[in-house]
């Protein structure tokens, strides 16, 4: 019987997106807790090999003091007699100028650092080969060919298993994500092999239909959209060639994004926060707190306490008391969605400026093209009038809000 | 709305109760004097439409000076409806609006006919104060742009204007085209600019890690070559050292046996033998002069032994009998003295005798009595003597018995004698035998006798007198009794004569004296037997000193052949002699000893001599055979040889020290290459091990320091998180970027839509404006127009008898401006209250500089106005009050 813990997409040092050093600082140990459980998961369960489908790290981004924590966990699991078969991705290419390939890396782990395919044998301590692990890695950070055409076709008794950094198009959740070695999942299918080791998409799943093809999702999300648990795959393939593919959890802290709408009622602090206790402690209940858990409420909707959220003090305050009250390590709440309670029709409707600028604001919406607009942008992004068109309508969203905002009342 | 009454219980300077009542419903005119109270009507006015601002009676402007408070109520009308409202400022607003039977709470709520227009617009707007109307260029007129055009229209709304700078001023502290002071862009773009560089710094950091990690492997490497090549060298050191010494030695004894010179002549010389030689010319020299000097001192001691002679010899033959002699005659002496003390001690006895004799005796003592008396038994005499005594004195009772009948007296004199001898004898008989006395002891013995039987005898003739005293009453028994005592007295007496036979005693000392007697008696008998004894002494005493003193003489004579010396002195003589010779005899032997012991040394120094001489002899025949003849030339070769010797004992002894020495010496006489073992090559070894120590040291304190460097480099902040934090900043700044883009486009979007506002809404106000306008200039102008000129609004006259319009411009009289100005307001409080209720409006001296036909003009156009709305005027001149009331028929409120 052949064992394998399938990872990927670790991107060991890469950079957290948070304005809170003391959040990003347990993100980036959090991450190296998440390694460490994937090592610690290879002994326990005794695995023959353990499977990286790229993005091990961030190319360049990588410390020393990372690639040192790397080699000693591979020699970790050189200990236990267990090899590490590792393809390189786009964010860490192995060709001769990047880090993948310049690390001595001990001898139980093999490179596929070259963009031609390679068969390795897997082999036990005593000589005995238990299986090929077929794979491919990216040479360099731009590699956008389909290499899984040159892979050859499973031949042999031995279980045949595909590594390899790759873009199933028409896998799930793939517009988020750039076309690196782009192929088809039947293309892969058509390979025969036990099973397809894939990383790039950060969303753990099966592809097809064969149940032998899976991205095994990042091991720990790097940012409040890449919630839920997340880990590796624990990929069993009996002496029959049955494969059986089992998620373990490895991330050390996960986020949660909770969306709440329910918000017209509530005119105080207290009633508030209750509200939102409430919530986070349904959806805690729901996903389990056996995580350090970092949730991002999204409040939405109009609400009586729109102009004090708006203020980052008070938001900050609710932050600290909702984390203290449940125990979280971090709460973001996002008030982007939030909305005065007035009477938008009536305000649109009415006879004065806000009426006015309402209704432009409507009509620029509507309309193809947007020139004409005298404003001075200083968005060094905008080349064309496409990305100004494109960029003015980004600035719409919610600007009628904003008119609001400022044009009522009686500041 | 028309105001009809006012009743002031407390406002401002109003604190006392005042009706205000009759309010004219079109012109209400309120004359006074400065400070007389024509603003605090006015804002009681505003107090009673909106209520009270700040809302505590400690802090509203119009708290009444005495009281502290608010109170007021009033009558309005609304069409046909009466309202009263009550209105009061404590610490906290309380508002009261009463319509017929309903009730209504205000609080400090506007009333609600009031509230299309704020409290503020009221203030502004429904005020017109002169100034107003002067001051309409520059700011004033932005204000009259506002209050025209702006959105008054919706209470909930800001100020466009307000709105517009607010946005533009966020925008400004966002970015600046201009580059110019503190934006947030600036800032963050050099945030950025500074995280970048500390990331490229950061980068750099990690290339240092790496080279230094790389360096410390070489170094890893560089220590394990050059800690292999260091053992490698001290086992060859080690090697070298451990043959070295024992090469060298070899050789050094090798060399030093090949320099000696006829060694085997010199077997057997001694070790700085030139010394020897000097020391042994020494002592011989040395030697000689001892002996001499024993020599001498030989004779010297044998000339010094005393000579005996024959006269000597007989003296010493008799030493013992000399020296027993010579005690002898001290013996002699002592018992010539003894015989003379002898015959002393006899002749006082003889003499004591002699007086003793006297006492008792008839004649002079002779030889023969004391013979006699020493020969009587005097215990017997004494007995006798007691007897008759004792007779004695029962007859002279018996005697005194008869003469005196019955009245006899017994005496106890005799008694008492006896019991005094008795008592006398024991102290004498204590003293004898301390004195060891036998005189003295026989005299105790006596006395004691004597008195002892006396008292028994006395005790038993006192019984006896008594028994007879009571038994014998007659006479004649009496007699007989005396008779028969005559006898026994008589026999008695007789019985002592016969004991005294022979010794010349006269009786009466014998019938009467006995005591004396017997002790006289018993004196002369120790005498006389002291007296023999002494006799007898000196007698064998004599015969004894005679023999010695002629047994010493004849001795004495013996050496004194021809003179006698005397014995006394020939013995001291002889004795003196004999001490002498004895001394001189023990001198003599002394001397003796002395002269062997000088003998046996002489001998023990002449064989030294001569052992000397040999050896001198023996070595200076070598030296001469070494020295080929030339005994110093033998000792030069010698003492050389001796040094090369002594240095290769040396040598040898520290080769022998080394245990291993002869196995190496084995070993190198099969090594080839010997010249690996040299000292150079020691030496070169020894180099190459400090430098490798020195390049271990150096090697180490680099890695020390990168490790060090390393460490301080790993606490350098990472680069993943500059990232994060440059991707914060980035997202930051692209916030910035897109909320100051939003804010222009805001800003763009509110201009326009106020442009278009007031596009839309301009018409109207204009319209009625130009119609005031028109009849307070009687005609003059008949429009108003506004229009942007270069972005900037700008207002237009159109005069009566010209169809262009003139832009108005600073150079405009001052009448005009008025005169458009009050137009324009008015006209845009008509806008305000359109379709609501209208309020009443508040007129501040602004009339008092308008000149006659403007002021009629004016009044005319108030006319029309209060045909619509109540017109509250105040002012202080008595001619304008005059022209109000005589204008539209009203009656003034004067306040004082």
């Amino acid at each position: 019987m052949l064992k394998l813990l399938h990872i990927g997409d670790v991107h060991l040092d890469t950079s957290f997106h948070s304005s809170d050093p003391q959040l990003r600082t347990m993100l980036r140990e959090g991450l190296r807790r998440s390694f460490d459980n994937a090592i610690d998961t290879c002994i326990a369960e005794g695995v023959d090999a353990l499977l990286i489908a790229g993005d091990l790290f961030d190319n360049d981004k990588l410390s020393f003091q990372t690639e040192q924590y790397l080699i000693k966990a591979f020699n970790q699991l050189a200990d236990a007699g267990i090899k590490v078969f590792y393809a390189t991705g786009n964010h860490d290419p192995g060709d001769k100028s990047y880090r993948a390939n310049r690390i001595s890396w001990p001898s139980n782990v093999y490179l596929f650092a070259e963009d031609r395919v390679q068969e390795v044998m897997l082999l036990k301590a005593n000589g005995e080969a238990i299986a090929t692990i077929v794979g491919v890695g990216h040479k360099t950070n731009r590699e956008a060919r389909n290499l899984i055409k040159l892979f050859p076709d499973a031949k042999g008794d031995l279980p045949c298993i595909g590594l390899v950094h790759a873009m199933v198009t028409n896998a799930g959740g793939v517009e988020k994500h750039d076309r690196y070695l782009p192929c088809t999942k039947e293309e892969l299918e058509e390979k025969g092999y036990s099973y397809w080791a894939l990383g790039h998409i950060h969303i753990k799943q099966q592809v097809g239909e064969s149940q032998r093809i899976y991205y095994s999702g990042n091991l720990q999300g790097r940012h409040p959209r890449e919630t839920g648990e997340k880990g590796g795959l624990l990929v069993t393939i009996d002496d029959f060639g049955n494969t059986n593919v089992a998620f373990r959890s490895l991330s050390a802290i996960q986020w949660e994004n909770i969306v709440v709408k329910e918000l017209n009622e509530i005119s105080n602090y207290h009633d508030l926060k209750a509200l939102l206790v409430d919530k986070v402690q349904r959806h805690i209940a729901e996903v389990g707190n056996h995580k350090k858990l970092i949730i991002r409420l999204e409040l939405q909707g109009p609400c009586q306490l729109q102009g004090e959220l708006m203020d980052s003090e008070n938001r900050q305050q609710l932050q600290e008391d909702l984390k203290y009250s449940l125990n979280l390590l971090t709460v973001e709440i996002k008030t982007d969605g939030l909305l005065k309670p007035y009477n938008r029709k009536a305000l649109k409707e009415g006879r004065h400026v806000l009426a006015n600028v309402l209704k432009r604001i409507e009509d620029l919406r509507l309309r193809e093209e947007l020139e004409g607009l005298e404003t001075k942008l200083i968005n060094s992004a905008i080349r064309s009038q496409q990305d100004k068109d494109s960029y003015i309508r980004q600035l719409l969203e919610g600007l009628e809000e904003e008119a609001i905002g400022r044009m009522v009342g009686d500041k | 709305m028309k105001i009809a009454a006012i009743n002031i219980i407390d406002y401002g300077k109003f604190d006392e109760k005042r009706e205000i009542v009759d309010i004219n419903p079109r012109v209400a005119l309120f004359y006074g004097k400065n400070e007389a109270g024509k603003t605090t009507i006015f804002n009681l006015i505003k107090s009673l439409l909106y209520g009270f601002s700040p809302a505590r009676a400690e802090a509203h402007p119009y708290s009444s000076r005495k009281n502290g408070r608010i109170e007021f109520s009033a009558k309005l009308t609304i069409g046909k409806e009466e309202i009263e409202v009550y209105r009061r400022l404590l610490s906290s607003p309380k508002g009261q609006m009463f319509s017929g039977n309903r009730n209504e709470e205000l609080k400090n709520n506007p009333l609600p006919f009031a509230e299309h227009i704020s409290s503020e617009i009221y203030n502004k707007i429904y005020s017109l104060r002169v100034e107003d109307l002067i001051e309409i260029q520059g700011k004033a007129w932005e204000e009259v742009q506002d209050k025209l055009l702006a959105n008054y229209g919706n209470e909930l709304l800001r100020n466009t204007r307000e709105v517009l700078k607010e946005l533009n001023e966020e925008a400004a502290e966002i970015y600046r085209e201009s580059g110019r002071g503190n934006y947030l862009i600036k800032e963050l773009e050099n945030k950025l600019r500074e995280l970048k560089k500390e990331k490229s710094a950061a980068l750099s950091r990690q290339e240092q890690l790496r080279n230094y990690d790389s360096r410390l492997k070489d170094i890893d490497q560089l220590l394990e070559a050059i800690i292999n090549e260091r053992i490698s060298l001290r086992t060859a050191i080690k090697k070298t050292k451990e043959v070295m010494p024992v090469l060298v030695l070899d050789a050094e004894i090798k060399a030093l046996r090949a320099a000696l010179v006829k060694e085997e002549l010199m077997k057997g010389l001694p070790t700085e033998l030139r010394q020897s030689l000097q020391e042994m010319d020494e002592a011989v020299h040395k030697l000689t002069g001892e002996l001499t000097k024993r020599s001498e001192a030989i004779n010297n001691k044998q000339k010094a032994i005393y000579e005996i002679g024959p006269q000597d010899e007989l003296i010493l033959e008799n030493k013992y009998k000399i020296n027993a002699y010579f005690q002898e005659l001290h013996r002699l002496k002592t018992a010539e003295e003894e015989l003379k003390r002898l015959k002393q001690e006899m002749e006082r006895t003889a003499a004591g005798l002699t007086e003793e004799g006297r006492k008792i005796l008839k004649e002079e003592s002779s030889e023969n009595a004391y013979i006699r008396i020493g020969n009587i038994n005097l215990l017997e005499l004494q007995a006798q003597l007691a007897i008759q005594k004792n007779l004695q004195q029962q007859l002279k009772e018996k005697q005194s018995i008869l003469a005196f009948k019955g009245q006899q007296v017994v005496t106890g004199k005799g008694s008492r004698l006896y019991m005094a001898a008795a008592f006398a004898a024991v102290p004498l008989f204590i003293l004898a035998l301390l004195m060891k006395s036998t005189p003295v002891l026989m005299m105790a013995g006596f006395i004691g006798l004597f008195g002892t039987t006396g008292l028994i005898n006395n005790f038993s003739l006192k019984k006896e007198y008594s028994n007879n005293l009571a038994q014998s009453n007659n006479i004649a028994g009496l007699r007989e009794e005396i008779s028969g005592l005559t006898t026994k007295l008589e026999k008695a007496t007789a019985d002592i004569k016969a004991i005294l036979k022979g010794v010349p005693v006269p009786d009466i000392i014998v019938e009467y004296s006995q005591d004396v007697f017997l002790t006289t008696m018993m004196r002369i008998k120790d005498l006389y037997q002291l007296l023999e004894e002494k006799k007898r002494e000196a007698e064998s005493k004599e015969t004894d000193y005679s023999f010695l003193k002629t047994q010493l003489e004849s001795f004495v004579n013996q050496f004194y052949p021809t003179e006698y010396k005397g014995l006394a002195e020939g013995l001291y003589e002889l004795k003196d002699r004999l001490d002498f010779l004895e001394k001189q005899i023990l001198i003599n032997e002394g001397l003796r000893q002395e002269m062997a012991i000088l003998q046996l040394d002489e001998e023990e120094k002449q064989q030294q001599l001569t052992a000397h001489q040999e050896r001198l002899q023996s070595y200076r025949q070598s030296l001469m055979t070494i020295g080929d003849g030339n005994i110093e030339e033998g000792l030069k070769l010698l003492e050389s040889n001796q040094r090369l010797m002594s240095k290769i004992k040396l040598l040898e002894e520290r080769l022998n020290e080394i245990p291993t020495a002869d196995k190496i010496i084995e070993e190198l006489l099969l090594l080839q290459e010997k010249d690996m073992i040299q000292e150079q090559q020691l030496e070169k070894k020894e180099q190459r091990l400090e430098d490798i120590e020195e390049e271990l040291k150096n090697l180490r304190v680099e890695r020390k320091e990168i490790e060090i460097n390393m460490q301080q480099l790993m606490e350098t902040p990472m680069l993943d998180e500059l990232e994060s934090h440059i991707s914060v900043v980035e997202e930051a700044l692209s916030e910035a970027t897109i909320k100051r883009d939003r804010l222009v486009l805001l800003s763009e979007l509110i201009r326009r839509a106020d442009e278009e506002f007031r596009f839309e809404n301009q018409p109207d106000v204009l319209k009625n404006a130009s119609r005031y306008f028109n009849i307070i200039t009687q005609k003059r102008y008949t429009g108003i127009f506004l229009d942007d000129n270069d972005g900037t609004p700008a207002i237009y006259l159109r005069e009566a008898d010209n169809p262009s319009p003139r832009r108005i411009s600073d150079n405009e009289s001052k009448g005009t401006l008025n005169q458009l100005y009050l137009s324009l307001r008015l006209s845009l409080i008509d806008h305000l209250d359109q379709g609501k209720e209208p309020l009443p409006i508040c007129f501040d001296e602004l009339l008092i500089n308008w000149d006659e036909d403007r002021l009629d003009t004016n009044l005319q156009l108030l006319e029309e106005l209060s045909m619509r709305r109540q017109i509250f005027i105040f002012t202080c001149h008595e001619w304008m009050a005059e022209k109000i009331e005589k204008y539209f028929m009203v009656e003034r409120f004067t306040l004082n």
